[in-house]
């Protein structure tokens, strides 16, 4: 009776760490749908002020240009791990999809080994730019190629974009096991 | 040549074929190469965060985000009308009207999808009432898909003045001539084929009246006044590029929210998001792609490349011949932008040794990257086109081969073995030391 409660406090314990994970999974999602955006479009506006000062009202202010190029790194950044979690990558699958056409369980299992070979690169790129992170961290003066900024912030932004990459594709992958549980249900084991 | 760069390269092969995101195939490629010929990882993240540290790129960004905005504002009716005043008389006219809408809406969008996504729906179905075959209305929409990135602003341009270190506006000038020659091309030619493709019916098109032509006319100004802000922003001086795609992406939205009145919030989010994915994409394919090529030069993969092809040929012509083939094949295979970061730094000693100008350069390259849109088996635009018009994908592929040999070669030629096509009215324009010798 012991182990049955303990069973059930478990699974009890594992659909809060679930609902936790999603909950924060969406947050990720909406904190990168607001920087890119707000991003994209401050970066617009501010190069557009720039060309209204300089020609109507004859004041152009010189940080004006090198706070967009700011503005525009860090919005590229984090854009890559938004284009990571909606699969926007290009890749070329014209003989995957002359393989596996028709073939909805092998493509999934496909799919699955691609995330797994995407998540190893990635790790091993990880230190690097861990390394990269604490040497500008280290010596702020380092990231002074934006003249009016400390660029040294965006450089540790290089390494939190490579952990929102990985946690993008371990959920693509969690959602590709998924979906083949699916697949494999739809056809009785695996079998068409 | 050591076995790091040589392992590292099949691997890069490797990834392809098997279908892996060509960002990490480029970073899978260096981090082997590096790893095995013992060299320090380190440079790699200095590399990819300096490789978007770059004006050219938010040029990249707000012509993306621009073209996004201008499909959703309604634009592609105007144009298809404006085409109509324009070239709807002539025999095949119809077609006709397809192709100049295409050139206008690609000067737009500055993208080959948005094009045929905006056009497919709008002429194949009305245009099959009046007895045009669907199959061929729609090869003739995707053979010239690629047109956009031929007439400035173009987002390809920009890539390739990324790498190359070329004058934008330049490059931007250099491929109008040849832009105009394959619209051109496929006008004339449709001209002579149009019958076998045509199916006499009832329904007749009417021809427009003054009021209606005035109309359209009208009408399309405020969206051709895009294109306009952009060139006569560059090349009178007034902005740099990124500082007009800025104006584009203010005049987009204006003329979307207030003229048009198409656009919405939910609209504009949308083309935010889908600009952002795209932009998502090709900033990394840059950034790491630019890590690969820096790999390759420190390994002296370039340099083997350029003095084992000239020992080879030992004539420019040759030479411009293989690059040719070598890009029409990759485009077979691979998209346009890859293309471009890998095989750019490649090319670059080779072309300094044989003396050609960069911006003729530019111009046989991005006419190149167009065609590789339209040739199967993997072409983006007989994908889309097939999909939309509900025409088989073997359907499609014979009319349009007729379009890219007997048209879109021939001035793929041109392009290549005569420079003035391509550095005549950049050097007229902005003088030859922009340009240099050609």
């Amino acid at each position: 009776m012991g182990a049955y409660n303990e069973f059930i406090e478990v699974k009890k314990n594992m659909k809060y760490i679930n609902i936790f994970i999603k909950k924060m999974l969406k947050i990720i999602d909406i904190v990168e749908n607001i920087i890119c955006a707000t991003g994209l479009w401050l970066t617009s506006i501010l190069i557009f002020c720039s060309i209204i000062n300089r020609y109507f009202l004859h004041f152009p202010i010189m940080w004006f240009d090198d706070l967009a190029l700011y503005c525009f790194i860090f919005f590229m950044l984090i854009t890559s791990s938004l284009t990571t979690r909606e699969r926007g990558h290009t890749s070329i699958d014209i003989f995957r999809q002359k393989i596996f056409e028709g073939k909805p369980r092998a493509d999934n299992i496909y799919s699955i080994f691609l995330n797994i070979v995407s998540i190893v690169i990635v790790a091993i790129f990880l230190p690097v730019t861990w390394k990269f992170m604490l040497r500008a961290i280290k010596y702020p003066e380092y990231g002074t190629l934006v003249r009016w900024f400390n660029t040294s912030w965006l450089m540790s932004t290089l390494f939190i974009t490579m952990i929102l990459i990985l946690i993008h594709l371990f959920t693509l992958l969690v959602k590709d096991i998924d979906k083949l549980k699916k697949v494999n249900i739809k056809y009785g084991g695996g079998k068409k | 040549m050591g076995i790091g760069i040589f392992i590292g390269l099949l691997v890069f092969f490797l990834g392809i074929i098997i279908g892996l995101p060509l960002c990490w195939v480029f970073l899978a490629s260096s981090v082997t190469s590096l790893t095995l010929s013992n060299s320090s990882l380190s440079f790699m993240a200095g590399t990819y965060y300096h490789a978007l540290d770059s004006y050219i790129l938010m040029a990249i960004a707000f012509f993306i985000l621009a073209g996004s905005l201008m499909s959703s504002a309604g634009l592609a009716e105007k144009l298809v009308l404006l085409a109509h005043v324009i070239v709807g008389n002539v025999k095949g006219g119809m077609i006709a009207v397809g192709i100049v809408a295409t050139l206008f809406l690609g000067a737009l969008t500055g993208s080959s999808v948005p094009c045929i996504s905006a056009l497919i729906p709008l002429l194949v179905g009305p245009l099959e009432k009046y007895g045009y075959e669907r199959r061929y209305t729609t090869a003739v929409l995707c053979s010239s898909s690629f047109l956009g990135y031929l007439i400035p602003p173009s987002v390809p341009v920009l890539i390739y003045c990324l790498i190359a270190h070329q004058s934008v506006a330049a490059v931007f000038l250099s491929t109008i001539i040849p832009g105009l020659l394959l619209a051109g091309g496929y006008m004339i030619l449709n001209y002579f084929i149009v019958d076998k493709y045509m199916h006499p019916t009832k329904e007749k098109i009417h021809d427009l009246t003054r009021e209606e032509k005035v109309k359209a006319v009208w009408g399309a100004l405020p969206a051709l006044g895009c294109p306009v802000v952009v060139l006569v922003g560059i090349y009178g001086g007034i902005c740099t590029p990124n500082e007009a795609g800025a104006l584009a992406v203010v005049y987009t939205l204006f003329i979307g929210l207030w003229v048009y009145r198409k656009l919405d919030r939910k609209n504009i989010w949308l083309e935010t998001r889908s600009a952002l994915i795209s932009l998502g994409m090709v900033f990394v394919l840059i950034a790491f792609g630019t890590v690969f090529a820096r790999v390759l030069t420190r390994e002296g993969v370039a340099q083997l490349m350029a003095t084992s092809v000239i020992g080879l040929f030992q004539n420019k012509l040759l030479i411009l011949l293989m690059i040719n083939v070598l890009l029409l094949v990759l485009g077979m295979f691979i998209d346009g932008i890859p293309i471009l970061i890998v095989v750019v730094p490649l090319i670059l000693p080779l072309i300094t040794d044989i003396n050609m100008n960069l911006v003729h350069l530019g111009a046989v390259i991005v006419v190149n990257i167009g065609i590789g849109v339209i040739t199967p088996p993997y072409a983006i635009s007989i994908f889309v086109g097939s999909r939309l018009s509900g025409v088989s994908y073997d359907q499609l592929v014979k009319p349009m081969l007729l379009f890219l040999f007997a048209v879109a070669l021939p001035v793929l030629f041109l392009t290549t073995y005569l420079p003035a096509l391509s550095c005549w009215l950049p050097t007229l324009i902005l003088g030859s030391k922009v340009v240099g010798s050609w």
